[in-house]
């Protein structure tokens, strides 16, 4: 077996300031690994992306009864990679308004789909239930799918790539 | 007639071996005396070849071995699975594709590191199982047990990243849910959701994270961890478990000639008070050969289980990417299925966090306070309880949920017309 012995140095200034010198240089070296990673890794933190605005549809096609899932592509950024950020705009009129809403389940992110045998929006995942204006009807979810930030330019709809939380009601148009 | 035949044909192969490993051995002497000159070759040996291991109930004891052959599995064909494998935003799903269609086997190589991840977590709740009824979390070995909770999240999260990267629908939404999850964490959730997307939303930085993550980040903790852990078990000795303890029932074989050497060099250890060795079994014998055996020979029957599924159940790529999609019913990876089934049962923006992450959290930390909750020196089932009541209700609950999630069916794009 190991025969431990413990070699304790009588403690002096010289053993002190050797101590120190120790924890100073791992400190001083972890600090500069550390440190530019850490900066590396939480960067992400602050990038955000410019305001895009993309066509849905035109407002032909904006049903009043069923909300249609219209495909938007927003040109992807902070990458060298090139790529879209493909997202699912559902669509449909309430009143003289036009709703444009998002399809991600504000619960866990699934994508929802519209019933037309139930006449509502539902969630393949934990069964999340809206209706057809967005709203939350029932489920899990916490809140009504967000509306896009949408405008109408001439015959046509167009979102932007930011949400608006459901309360929010600057998201009509 | 034909059996002392047989019998002497088996004396007669015996011998040959035996004369061939003598001689092998004296040709290699001199290279063994120039090693054991410079490293401590013969102390190692001693140590961990010749180290006296518990008798009784040793076939519970080889989970460890197998779980660890099966991480070099997940290490040695995850490697090969890079030399094709692509973390791009386009490309990752086609060249998963091209490992399963285009390269010679590779179908395979990626089934083995499929199935090897679903025996991984299997068996690893199987050790812990075992670990926690036989009581050998206890004093001294508690440290021991949080190293082993700490694999298990490990592990957890290796496998879970590993279904991200695959990129086609699943690996896609497994993304979108455990972003999602994080981001309902209080307080800092919207931090760990942005920290993990590398963005505000799932871009080709998510990708390439989760891939740094599944493959050098959380393995590299895993090795190291499994090997200290591992550490851990020689150190203090292989008999944390009750069963070790237990007199001889009547009429078993007196102890053999390997097993009394066993017993004295045990009681030497434990006398030594530079040993971290504090009990002695009822019964023990050398691990080389006689354990090691035992855990090669189980290792093998799940190796042999993982090639098997590998080669008779390939691993499907799903259709690619499409948050838009109408037909897809993302579903949970089969080691979260009761996380999905809680996911149903707390609903709101209060029950959320509270129900989700919270109780993660609460049994994470649970676990890993377990052998300092029950510190009772009884090792026995019957001595505690309590402890073992509540271990089986939740292994329960767990099973029930998962069999709840599993069972369930909410895939209404098929119900609905496609656009």
């Amino acid at each position: 077996m190991i025969q431990e012995e413990h070699h304790l140095p009588a403690r002096s200034r010289r053993r002190f300031l050797q101590d120190l010198a120790i924890g100073g240089i791992a400190g001083l070296v972890s600090i500069l690994i550390a440190g530019p990673l850490v900066g590396y890794f939480f960067e992400v933190l602050g990038r955000s992306s410019s305001l895009q605005w993309v066509r849905v549809c035109s407002l032909e096609q904006i049903d009043a009864l069923e909300p249609r899932l219209f495909r938007v592509a927003f040109a992807g950024e902070n990458s060298s990679v090139p790529f879209e950020i493909v997202q699912g705009v559902f669509v449909i009129r309430q009143g003289d308004q036009v709703l444009a809403f998002g399809n991600v389940c504000t619960h866990m992110g699934c994508s929802v789909r519209w019933l037309a045998w139930r006449q509502q929006i539902l969630c393949p995942c934990h069964g999340g239930i809206y209706d057809r204006w967005g709203n939350l009807a029932g489920g899990p979810p916490a809140e009504s799918l967000p509306f896009f930030l949408s405008r109408i330019e001439g015959n046509d709809l167009f979102v932007a790539n930011r949400i608006i939380r459901r309360g929010n009601i600057e998201g009509r148009v | 007639m034909l059996g002392s035949v047989l019998g002497s044909l088996m004396d007669g192969m015996v011998r040959a071996a035996e004369s061939a490993i003598d001689s092998l051995s004296r040709a290699l002497q001199p290279t063994y005396d120039w090693l054991d000159q410079r490293i401590p070759i013969r102390r190692i040996e001693e140590r961990i070849l010749f180290d006296p291991v518990p008798e009784r109930g040793s076939w519970w004891y080889t989970f460890g071995a197998a779980i660890y052959t099966l991480l070099i599995v997940q290490l040695i064909t995850g490697i090969f699975l890079l030399m094709y494998y692509v973390p791009s935003w386009n490309e990752a799903r086609n060249s998963i594709l091209y490992i399963q269609q285009e390269v010679f086997l590779g179908w395979l190589v990626r089934g083995l590191h499929y199935w090897g991840q679903v025996a991984l977590v299997l068996l690893v709740g199987v050790h812990m199982l075992r670990t926690f009824f036989s009581g050998a979390y206890k004093s001294p070995r508690e440290l021991t047990w949080v190293l082993g909770v700490t694999l298990l999240i490990l592990m957890v999260a290796t496998a879970f990243t590993g279904g991200c990267i695959r990129w086609d629908q699943s690996g896609y939404f497994d993304t979108v849910v455990g972003t999602t999850i994080a981001g309902w964490t209080p307080i800092i959730g919207p931090f760990l959701a942005k920290l993990w997307r590398g963005g505000d939303t799932i871009t080709p930085l998510t990708l390439t994270r989760t891939f740094a993550f599944h493959v050098w980040i959380f393995p590299a903790l895993l090795f190291a961890i499994a090997t200290v852990h591992v550490a851990l078990v020689v150190i203090q000795g292989q008999f944390g478990s009750w069963v070790n303890y237990e007199p001889d029932p009547p009429g078993t074989r007196p102890p053999d000639e390997d097993e009394r050497a066993a017993m004295e060099k045990l009681k030497r250890e434990v006398l030594n008070p530079d040993s971290r060795k504090v009990n002695i079994p009822s019964r023990v014998t050398w691990f080389f050969p006689y354990h090691l055996f035992k855990e090669g020979v189980v290792s093998m029957v799940v190796f042999f289980g993982v090639f098997l599924a590998a080669f008779f159940f390939p691993v499907p790529v799903e259709e690619p990417v499409d948050p838009t999609t109408i037909t897809y019913a993302p579903a949970s990876m089969w080691f979260f299925l009761f996380e999905d089934q809680l996911f149903l049962l707390f609903p709101g923006a209060w029950m959320i966090p509270a129900g989700n992450v919270g109780v993660d959290t609460l049994m994470v930390i649970l676990l890993y306070l377990l052998p300092f909750i029950d510190r009772s020196p009884g090792l026995r089932p019957f001595q505690r309880p309590m402890a073992i009541a509540f271990m089986l209700i939740v292994v329960f609950s767990l099973l029930v949920l998962a069999m709840l999630a599993a069972s369930r069916v909410y895939n209404y794009g098929f119900i609905n017309s496609p656009r």
